[in-house]
């Protein structure tokens, strides 16, 4: 006890106190703003009344916490500042206080106990919620039953009609006598037992309207805060009376949206009239002492609104409660000097105070980092970061932290991980100084529209300069042309407009993607012959209605219904026909059917070589013939160069007309072919890579199945994508496909780059073990590597005498001849090579003719590597040599 | 009047098949197992053998005049829901789940006066609609 009488005397637990007592008049004047709110809202619809109360509500405990607060921040802190709760000095012994004041500092070290008085009501509140949710589970689960079947379709077909997607169970249950809802995250109806046999069909859909109407409006998460808000201001009639008005003008709300869709009041009263008496038949351990407020209810949707349900009663004891707080307030001060410090300043400044402590806190965190991460974080890669990432840099402790993140950051962008230089870092680092050096104006050029861009999707492959200023161009204007972003698509426009001549040019339109269905239209269905202006002008569109407009449009030119019909047919037989591992319309055979139309005539040679002629084609000239070939076997006939195409111009002009129509940037062959060669020298360095990582699974004899396997699977994925690379080739012009390929290429890459870091710490751990040093071992390993890369194996039928004695368990001596056969090759390295160990043989001096060492193995096999010099070629030549030790 | 007549409370599972004859009326095994099983995965052999423990029991009335036995609750739900009233949490809780769950009408009953009002509109209603 008496620890407890000292806790009621902390600054906290008198900051607690004074917060309850003032909560009375702030209660009760909230209250009365409720009162008079409803007043003003008679007659209106009950959602703005039940707006109100929930504001109200919600205004209560804020209230509550931002005087709590402001009681906390402003308490005396002197260290002169009294023990005890009541601001009374001690010395100011009985006898020199005056009666009147003895009796106040009484009553307040009284109130003193509120405080743990208060605190066993929110505990006892808070127990009976759990029980309530209790009741609720077991309500769910004991003594109910699924409807019928066609009592649940009908219940979804509602839920559908007031588009709810979220699916509500219908159950029958024993223990209710009223239609419930319950749950939030997997709603339930519950309906009593004979509730569905004794009301009609239209009488249950109404119920049912009513409840889900709750689900829709998620009355069940606001009923809960309600809970918990009653649960903590349990102490305040005004906080019941607000819940209670929530309660009711909640229900109201859900007969208003039942009566809209439904109509006929009457007859939805009469429902609500009919259940609640055949609730009355139900028997009830005890008649519930206050009456509901279904009549109310009635009435209300019956007849013309008779005004706000508020009552005057509440209001008038809201307002005696305030005049008696506002008095005992104003006396107190008074006679408590000290204690007046606690409470000068008005609670709405007291909220705004609380508020703004809460803000700076909030941005405690970023303010905290040091000024080089937080430019990096907020200019370098501001564009960039993900938000997942941003909160993790946040979230860092120390330096060394962030340091190791920004080289994790570039090193997860890193298209080749195995180099040095990182070419994402140094491409973004060179665009920013682009953009500050091209785009600064009144801010710097990296924060400008333009350098946002450039920033974030490089260079553009077009810009249109409209900079001159005109009578028909007012504002200087600079157009901005991307042939394909990732994830946004081919053929991006952005427009900058200088409008105030500053220089500072704003992005009109952000390109953000169009809807898929239209993206596909444009990508897709009509690639090949919609023209590069059309594609510009569907591209600038910016609602559905226009882009529908456009696409009717574009058939219209073409001559109507019939066009886009045979344009359909012509898809459907280029991807019934050519489709291969490509589906057909992608095909260059589909391209061309899809443009021209089916060939005048088809002719086939040897079975890999198919030749189309047409008589004529529009724009390009007459008996134009294109030769497709089956290169590898694999069905996919390709465009192939025509032998006749340097002498015939036709076919340039019609290579050029694809180019253009697949959208396709004009990029010179010589830049494809580079950037081709730039891959393939990509790949090659990865498919070494891979060979090093093999080598190294050999030395290594944790070189188990999983991480062969794992590599044996990286190399059919770069395999493939080798494959998929040398494909692209003669299709230079597609550089979709070509980022695509790039795309996956670094992705893969990277894959290899975590499986080699995995290898690498397997590697690591197996060093542990050896009983060489590290260095020597590490050593030994590349010299393994290096002769196994250089050696060629022996020339077939060449024998050396190798032996491996066994001179006892566990024991060996290896003999290797030093020349041999017929002195044409010559020792130069021996290597013994248990799986994972490397023992080095070398060492001992050679005596006699062939090279003799005893070693100490445990028993298993080994391996032994002899390199050997041919002496007539100077040619290294490897053998591996097997042997057991017992 | 002896108790040794009355049957015993039910079970929870015992429950939930009685909740099922209440609702279905007289059935079979199947329709009781069809509608237990669309809120929960249960055996049909469960159900069955439930149900011959509540015969047992005097939960439930069995007509083996047809093939497939037609099985009824014994006693009427009220009957059955004053026994159960006397559950502890229930009636201790009731208030306070009450203000966890949303109705269409409101936790509390209406009182006898409010009820006779109730019964006067609902004459003027049926006298108006015909």
């Amino acid at each position: 006890m008496s620890l407890l009488a000292a806790w009621i005397h902390t600054p906290f637990a008198r900051a607690l106190g004074w917060t309850l007592v003032h909560f009375l008049w702030e209660g009760a004047l909230l209250g009365m703003v409720l009162a008079a709110a409803l007043r003003v809202l008679r007659g209106e619809p009950a959602r703005q009344r039940y707006a109100a109360a929930c504001v109200v509500l919600a205004a209560m405990p804020a209230a509550f916490a931002g005087t709590l607060a402001a009681v906390w921040w402003l308490r005396p802190v002197s260290a002169a500042a009294p023990l005890r709760w009541a601001a009374v000095p001690l010395s100011d012994g009985p006898i020199a206080v005056p009666a009147a004041r003895f009796s106040w500092a009484m009553l307040l070290d009284h109130l003193a106990w509120l405080v743990p008085l208060w605190l066993l009501g929110v505990a006892f509140f808070c127990a009976r919620g759990l029980a309530g949710w209790a009741a609720v589970r077991r309500l769910r689960r004991r003594g109910v039953c699924a409807a019928p079947e066609e009592w649940q379709a009908r219940l979804d077909r509602l839920a559908a009609s007031i588009r709810l997607s979220r699916p509500v169970a219908l159950l029958e249950s024993c223990f209710t006598d009223t239609p419930v809802l319950l749950g939030y995250l997997r709603p339930a109806i519950l309906l009593p037992l004979g509730c569905l046999t004794g009301l009609s069909v239209a009488q249950v859909e109404w119920i049912l309207l009513h409840e889900l109407a709750h689900v829709a409006r998620r009355d069940y998460v606001v009923n809960l805060l309600q809970s918990l808000v009653e649960g903590l201001l349990f102490y305040h009639p005004a906080v019941w009376w607000v819940s209670r008005v929530v309660r009711a003008e909640r229900e109201n709300c859900c007969d208003d949206r039942v009566v809209e869709l439904m109509g006929d009041a009457r007859a939805y009263a009469a429902t609500l009239a009919v259940l609640e008496d055949r609730r009355a038949l139900v028997p009830q351990a005890a008649m519930a002492a206050t009456g509901g407020n279904v009549m109310k209810r009635i009435r209300r949707l019956t007849m013309e609104p008779r005004g706000a349900q508020a009552s005057v009663a509440p209001a008038a004891s809201a307002a005696v409660l305030l005049v008696l707080f506002a008095a005992a307030l104003t006396a107190l001060p008074a006679r408590l000097p000290k204690a007046r410090h606690a409470h000068p300043i008005a609670p709405p400044a007291r909220i705004a105070m609380a508020a703004a402590v809460a803000v700076q806190t909030e941005q405690a965190p970023a303010n905290g980092l040091s000024t080089p991460y937080k430019k990096w974080l907020t200019e370098d890669v501001a564009y960039i970061i993900s938000d997942e990432e941003r909160a993790a840099f946040l979230a860092l402790g120390s330096d060394a932290e962030r340091e190791n993140f920004i080289e994790q950051f570039w090193k997860r962008r890193d298209p080749t991980p195995g180099t040095e230089e990182n070419e994402m870092r140094e491409e973004h680092y060179r665009r920013i100084a682009f953009t500050n050096e091209h785009f600064a104006g009144s801010v710097a050029g990296w924060k400008t529209d333009r350098g946002r861009m450039y920033i974030v999707y490089g260079p553009p492959d077009e810009i249109d300069d409209h900079s001159a200023v005109s009578a028909s161009n007012p504002h200087p204007n600079q157009l901005w042309r991307y042939k394909y972003i990732e994830g946004i698509g081919r053929d991006v426009l952005v427009e900058f407009v200088d409008r105030d001549g500053t220089g500072d040019y704003q992005m009109t339109k952000d390109p953000s993607p169009m809807p898929a269905q239209y993206r596909k239209w444009l990508n897709d269905d009509v690639a090949y012959i919609i023209t590069p202006q059309e594609r510009g002008v569907f591209q600038s569109l910016t609602a559905d209605s226009q882009r529908e407009n456009f696409i009717e449009q574009f058939w219209q030119a073409r001559g109507g219904a019939a066009a886009k019909a045979e344009h359909e047919r012509r898809m459907a037989y280029a991807n019934q026909n050519f489709t291969t591992a490509i589906p057909g319309w992608k095909t260059d055979r589909g391209r061309i059917y899809v443009m021209y139309g089916p060939p005048d005539s088809i002719a086939s040679f040897d079975g890999s070589k198919i030749e189309w002629t047409y008589k004529h084609i529009e724009g390009v000239g007459n008996n134009v013939v294109v030769d497709f070939q089956d290169s590898n076997g694999s069905g996919e006939y390709r465009m192939t160069k025509d032998p006749r195409a340097d002498a015939d111009p036709q076919f340039q002009v019609l290579r050029k007309q694809l180019a253009e129509s697949a959208g396709n940037p004009r990029r010179s062959g010589q830049e494809t072919q580079s950037r081709l060669q730039q891959l393939q020298s990509k790949l090659a360095a990865l498919n070494q890579q891979i060979a090093q990582g093999r080598q190294e699974e050999q030395a290594s004899v944790l070189g188990e199945d999983a991480n062969s396997r794992q590599l044996e699977q990286l190399r059919k994925q770069l395999a493939e994508t080798a494959r998929q690379l040398q494909e692209a080739l003669p299709n230079q012009q597609d550089t979709a496909n070509a980022a695509r390929l790039q795309q996956e290429l670094i992705s893969r890459m990277q894959q290899l780059q975590a499986s080699r870091v995995q290898l690498d710490q397997l590697v690591a751990k197996q060093q542990e073990e050896e009983r060489a040093s590290e260095s020597a071992r590490k050593d030994l390993q590349y010299e393994i590597e290096a002769l196994a890369a250089t050696a060629q194996p022996l020339e077939p039928g060449v024998q050396i005498g190798v032996r491996v004695e066994q001179t006892g368990p566990g024991n060996v001596t290896v003999h290797v001849p030093l020349d041999s056969p017929g002195d044409r090759y010559h020792l130069l390295e021996e290597v013994l090579t248990p799986q994972g160990k490397i023992v080095h043989l070398k060492g001992a001096d050679p005596t006699g003719p062939e090279f003799s060492q005893p070693v100490s193995l445990r028993a298993g096999k080994y391996q032994l590597l002899v390199v050997m010099k041919n002496l007539a070629t100077g040619a290294t030549h490897h053998a591996y040599f097997d042997f057991t030790v017992n | 009047m002896s108790r040794a007549n009355e049957p015993p409370r039910p079970t929870d599972a015992e429950l939930e098949i009685l909740t099922v004859l209440w609702s279905l009326g007289p059935s079979t095994v199947r329709d009781v197992h069809e509608t237990i099983a669309r809120r929960k995965p249960t055996q049909y052999t469960t159900v069955l053998k439930t149900l011959q423990i509540m015969a047992e029991k005097g939960l439930v009335k069995r007509d083996e005049k047809q093939r497939a036995h037609i099985y009824s609750a014994a006693r009427p739900r009220e009957w059955t829901q004053k026994q159960l009233a006397g559950d502890l949490l229930q009636r201790a809780f009731g208030g306070s789940a009450a203000s966890l769950m949303l109705g269409a009408l409101s936790a509390h009953r209406a009182s006898p006066a409010e009820l006779a009002e109730l019964r006067k509109f609902l004459e003027e209603y049926e006298k108006g609609k015909s």
